[in-house]
């Protein structure tokens, strides 16, 4: 009876895994064009999954890192929702990140409900590429939620939280990242990869990127053009 | 010159009646009667009948003497006057104004439109023809004016009767005077004095028949012949594709009544499918015993037929009603009152437009696309957050920060995408930040040189120390705004590695901190 139970159990885990990869394998990751991020993530983010922020402070360059992975995520065919929970999106500014503001709906609610009420919506649908949400706090509950609708649209969703948690998490990553001073020109940024849902999470990674208006990075603008003109 | 054609139906109620079913049996004569006291009376008759002696205001016992297999229903004015409008609404393909008059006629203008139909011949023709494969038998004429196009129609010696220009006087005196739209008294007094056709009519002075008739014989003499224009007025808009239900038992809860929701959807969905229609804006009226109606309304983006999508949609909000009905019975029940019930719902395609067919969709369910499937979550988002909330972004070419851009919905603008190609703020050496405050907030700083950049701020309680400026950059507006502004723009990094967009106004002098490069 109990070897029976246990060898049920390994099928059951193995199937799971299959599952998991599978869904994995179909929808590839997003690089942020950093190379230094995404070499310690094993390629870029993971689609069809959340990811947790976590800025140090307020104007850190988390935003802008989140922003021009989203950019990326939507390429020039798909959507990208912004869930303005604190209405202060300024998309004059996004457009240095590479975002065309021509594809980028934003949805503007200050209640924490809603927006994580949004947030599942528009990662069920599969016309959008990226979410992007900042918001004080996700309990598991919520974030158990936003992974399954991730898995069911095949999008992005990127969450900038500003509390500092550190319960478990059903996000794919969750990143801390801290603000240095760079050379002129550069944003720098001290990123703790907190964790990794596929890999090891590792220690501090100083990574930098040009923040020049026109420059998405270096390798995006010769990349796949998804950069501003 | 003025054209206008008249239709009239004379049988237009009996052949109604036939159209809708009403009579099963095999065709005979046909009346349409109305209760008067105890006995029927005859209200409408079919041509048949009416050769077979039967005339309106007859008992029903009357009628059937004369003819014994005689059919009688009960008159449906409300179906009459439909019926009436549905095909004044299929006349406009002769011209574009078309006037209802009840209970058995339809004007239109035809002016100008001879030439898209060949001729005013062709024009009458193909109405009458329309007619009757519509099961309605009709008569046409085209006058110059509506009285004489009216009168024509309904009392001329031929069914199809196109009055040349400038002959309506000719073509109306042998016509009795009844034709003009007199009112039964008139008529009867003229019988008396012998005056039996509109040319006998003509004949007498105006002024005495004005003394004797009053001013109405003289207006419709005059209309006739054109000497008074008419105006027609044109039939309303088509009603809404609609679906009603009243509950026998009123009812007071929703489970009851949510299952006759998809019932009255396929009604409504069907009158939009015979127009050619998809509903934008649905609304679900409920109808409560001694209380207002709610009104749920359901907005889509793009027009729709689909039940699962405007369903899901519509469910939300009855969920929202259901939550109101919930504490109104318990408020209801603590005061030991009759808690609300539901005595009817309505659902009505309030806006619609038109439907296109998607490739494929005609015989298979097809998988939404990128662009379907993005509406039906903005539908969803705006169900719940209202239209307001779900906006787009737009550029506005304006040097002051916070009116360089707006927010569209997305209902409004749509959700094609745009391109928005070069613009000229990406080439624009200076950066903007991510994220702007709604309102300046006031910092303290130390500047070292007079207009130089900050070297210490305080913001939120916290102290910075500046380790980099740039700028400035000066911004000012447009003077015709009222007060204007001026400011200098600095982009700070701090000790921490924080970046922030901070300005000194020039006007009211203070330093404030606008954006946060997040």
């Amino acid at each position: 009876m109990g070897a029976a139970r246990s060898v049920r159990l390994a099928q059951l885990a193995e199937q799971i895994r299959q599952v998991r990869h599978h869904s994995r394998a179909a929808s590839g990751r997003c690089p942020s064009g950093v190379s230094e991020l995404d070499a310690a993530l094993g390629g870029g983010f993971c689609r069809a999954a959340i990811h947790e922020f976590i800025p140090a402070a307020e104007g850190t360059g988390v935003f802008s890192l989140v922003w021009r992975v989203a950019a990326r995520a939507a390429g020039t065919e798909r959507w990208i929702v912004a869930i303005d929970t604190q209405a202060d999106l300024y998309p004059p500014g996004l457009l240095q990140t590479g975002v065309s503001l021509g594809r980028l709906i934003v949805v503007r609610t200050s209640q924490p409900s809603d927006a994580l009420w949004a947030c599942e919506q528009v990662l069920r649908c599969s016309a959008v590429a990226a979410v992007v949400l900042p918001l004080r706090g996700v309990d598991s509950r919520a974030s158990r939620r936003l992974q399954l609708a991730a898995e069911t649209g095949g999008g992005l969703g990127l969450l900038i939280r500003g509390d500092k948690p550190t319960g478990p998490t059903f996000a794919a990553s969750r990143l801390y990242g801290e603000p240095l001073v760079g050379p002129p020109g550069m944003r720098r940024l001290r990123i703790t990869v907190q964790k990794l849902r596929e890999g090891r999470p590792c220690g501090p990674l100083v990574v930098e990127w040009s923040d020049a208006p026109g420059v998405v990075s270096a390798s995006a603008v010769l990349g796949d053009g998804t950069g501003v003109a | 010159m003025r054209r206008v054609l008249c239709l009239h139906l004379p049988y237009l109620a009996t052949e109604r009646a036939w159209r809708d079913g009403l009579c099963r049996s095999k065709p005979g004569p046909l009346v349409l009667t109305r209760p008067v006291g105890a006995a029927h009376v005859v209200e409408r008759v079919c041509a048949q009948a009416r050769r077979l002696g039967v005339r309106p205001g007859m008992s029903l016992a009357q009628a059937r003497a004369l003819a014994p297999e005689l059919l009688a229903v009960a008159c449906d004015d409300q179906k009459d006057r439909a019926a009436l409008t549905e095909l004044a609404r299929w006349a406009t393909r002769f011209g574009p104004t078309v006037e209802v008059v009840e209970p058995d006629t339809l004007l239109v203008d035809v002016t100008g439109c001879a030439l898209l139909f060949r001729g005013e011949a062709n024009i009458a023709r193909q109405a009458v023809a329309g007619l009757k494969q519509r099961g309605f038998g009709a008569r046409a004429a085209i006058a110059d004016t509506v009285g004489a196009a009216y009168a024509v129609a309904t009392a001329g010696p031929e069914p199809i009767a196109v009055v040349p220009v400038g002959q309506s006087s000719a073509w109306l005196a042998p016509l009795p005077p009844a034709a003009l739209r007199l009112d039964p008294g008139t008529c009867e007094q003229l019988d008396r004095l012998g005056i039996r056709s509109i040319g006998d009519l003509l004949m007498l002075p105006r002024a005495s028949l004005a003394t004797r008739f009053g001013p109405e014989l003289i207006l419709r003499i005059r209309q006739a012949l054109g000497e008074t224009f008419e105006i027609l007025t044109a039939c309303t808009s088509p009603p809404p594709p609609l679906a009603r239900l009243a509950f026998e038992m009123p009812a007071t809860d929703w489970s009851a009544i949510l299952p006759a929701v998809p019932r009255l959807w396929t009604d409504v969905c069907e009158q939009l499918r015979r127009r050619g229609m998809g509903v934008r804006r649905l609304e679900c009226v409920v109808y409560y015993e001694g209380a207002p109606p709610d009104v749920l309304c359901v907005e889509l983006v793009r027009p729709s037929r689909q039940w699962a999508h405007v369903g899901t949609l519509l469910e939300q909000r009855l969920e929202q009603c259901d939550d109101g009905l919930r504490a109104h019975r318990a408020a209801s029940e603590a005061h030991e009152l009759c808690p609300l019930r539901i005595t009817g719902l309505m659902l009505v395609a309030r806006e619609t437009s038109c439907w296109r067919v998607q490739p494929g969709e005609l015989f298979a369910q097809r998988e939404p696309g990128v662009e379907e499937a993005l509406d039906m979550l903005i539908d969803r988002l705006a169900g719940r957050l209202g239209h307001e909330a779900i906006v787009r972004p737009e550029l506005v070419d304006d040097h002051q920060p916070e009116l360089a851009f707006r927010y569209v919905p997305v209902v409004a603008a749509g959700c094609a995408p745009k391109e928005m190609g070069m613009d000229w703020r990406s080439t624009v050496p200076i950066r903007r930040p991510l994220r702007l405050l709604a309102r300046p907030v006031r910092v303290r700083v130390r500047v070292l040189a007079g207009d130089g950049p900050p070297t210490w701020l305080t913001w939120r309680g916290q102290e910075h120390v500046v380790v980099r400026a740039v700028g400035p950059e000066r911004l000012e507006t447009a003077w015709w705004r009222g007060a204007d502004v001026r400011r200098d723009y600095f982009r700070i990094t701090v000790a921490s590695g924080e970046e922030f967009w901070v300005f000194r106004a020039l006007n009211a002098p203070g330093w404030y901190l606008h954006g946060i490069f997040g």
